[in-house]
């Protein structure tokens, strides 16, 4: 793990009141605030991402448990990263053919759902094309598949046709009213649902990616529905 | 491993003459700029100081030869765009340092106004861990010698057994009671799959606390 930091810098950054951090002590560990020793930049990135491991990992958090500073900074970068991801930064979300989706579940779902016809539940997250997709597609479960699942079954993976090398990927598995039932990050174009997560015999799911580009640009899969069977 | 460099990055970093430096500067700039405004404005909520707030991080970042993309280049880890957002917040802070301001951040964890809010989580702490305390006995301004001495003691066995948790536990603990976290946040930055693990592991760290503090003689039945 890498200490304070040189290259950043960032001499305001290091020269934190002490007070302001020697009054949050009661669960601090055998290490004190040290003004001069702060998380360095590929450090703390590392950490935010999740990329630390073993023992390095170890000590960053011992670092985070007594510093107030760089443990705000780390939930204020993950809050950012996750800004980015999960709104349109670059461009608009185009309003007009969100104000036709709407338009179009009202004119068409309605009656369909009045009817009986449309038994398949909506999520109540509907999600507006305000992303592009061109460049990231879902590949399993397809849309509308039906999963096997008994209690032999292998974990569910999720996978996906990526978007451009060095992407980063959120995924989301909801349940049938829109619920995050889970969500996870990767750098891969899979991810396997882990075991503890209860996808019921019957169940309807949804799940998509959002992925960060290098560029900044955020893409999404859009929701897919999957059956349990 | 740090992923491969965005292609703006190497030609800025590998740039032989002033013209085609001042080039790829202009394309690193034009590719993160919006990223780096949002950075920004999480801090600064006023336009002007927020425009202000941008040159002085492109002056940073641009200073020394690009000194600390240089860094990023020889021993980044991870995504650029992570550390570059690591990196803007640092220098927009340092730029509020130095214009006098404080920063104008909302919902991060430590901010201002937060102590009285701490002090509540605590005693969930005390209590959740302890089980025992009394939290009328807490409010007492006036609380009795034996009283002080009980809760001293509470106190100090708690702290102690905090901090022979693993760090990641000691992680969790402070952004929850400490600094009042929701779960939903804690999930995201300790990469949690969900709240509910988020839930779970915390009840399994109480467990173990409470499990301690019952070895050492604190028990619920005070």
């Amino acid at each position: 793990m890498g200490m304070s930091e040189p290259d950043a810098g960032m001499p305001g950054f290091l020269s934190e009141e002490p007070g302001e951090r020697k009054d949050l002590s009661l669960l601090r560990g055998s290490m004190t605030p040290d003004d001069a020793n702060h998380l360095d930049s590929t450090t703390t990135s590392a950490f935010v991402e999740g990329h630390l491991t073993g023992a390095a990992r170890d000590r960053a958090a011992a670092h985070l448990a007594v510093c107030a500073s760089c443990r705000d900074e780390i939930v204020a970068v993950r809050e950012v990263l996750t800004g980015i991801s999960t709104r349109p930064m670059w461009r608009r979300p185009p309003v007009l053919l969100a104000a036709a989706a709407v338009v179009a579940l009202v004119a068409i779902g309605l009656p369909l759902l009045q009817d009986g016809r449309l038994r398949a539940p909506v999520p109540v997250a509907v999600r507006t094309p305000e992303r592009e997709t061109r460049d990231l597609s879902a590949a399993s479960p397809a849309p509308d598949a039906i999963v096997e699942r008994g209690p032999t079954a292998q974990p569910l993976v999720l996978a996906w046709h990526g978007a451009e090398a060095g992407s980063r990927y959120r995924v989301n598995l909801l349940d049938a009213n829109g619920e995050t039932l889970w969500s996870s990050e990767t750098g891969d174009t899979s991810i396997t649902v882990p075991g503890d997560i209860e996808l019921l015999p019957g169940g309807s799911y949804f799940w998509f990616v959002d992925a960060l580009g290098t560029d900044g640009r955020s893409l999404t899969t859009g929701a897919l529905r999957f059956s349990i069977r | 491993m740090p992923e491969a460099l965005p292609k703006e990055v190497t030609l800025l970093l590998h740039a032989d003459d002033e013209t085609t430096r001042d080039a790829a500067w202009e394309r690193f700039v034009a590719q993160h700029t919006r990223l780096i405004l949002y950075v920004i404005r999480k801090l600064v909520r006023d336009r002007d100081r927020g425009m202000d707030a941008y040159a002085w991080v492109l002056e940073r970042l641009r200073e020394d030869g690009a000194r600390r993309l240089r860094g990023y280049s020889a021993n980044g880890a991870g995504k650029f765009t992570t550390w570059l957002v690591v990196v803007a917040r640092r220098l927009t802070v340092d730029f509020l340092r130095h214009s006098g301001g404080r920063t104008q951040a909302t919902g991060t964890a430590t901010g201002d106004g937060v102590g009285r809010e701490s002090q509540v989580f605590r005693r969930r702490l005390l209590a959740l861990a302890g089980d025992t305390v009394d939290l009328d006995a807490l409010r007492d301004e006036h609380p009795a010698a034996d009283d002080l001495l009980d809760r001293s003691e509470r106190l100090e066995a708690l702290t102690q057994a905090v901090q022979e948790l693993p760090s990641m536990d000691r992680l969790l603990l402070t952004l929850r009671f400490d600094d009042g976290l929701q779960a939903e946040q804690i999930a995201r930055t300790m990469h949690f799959p969900t709240r509910f693990h988020v839930y779970r592991r915390l009840d399994r760290v109480l467990t173990q606390l409470r499990t301690q503090l019952n070895g050492r003689g604190i028990d619920g039945d005070e």
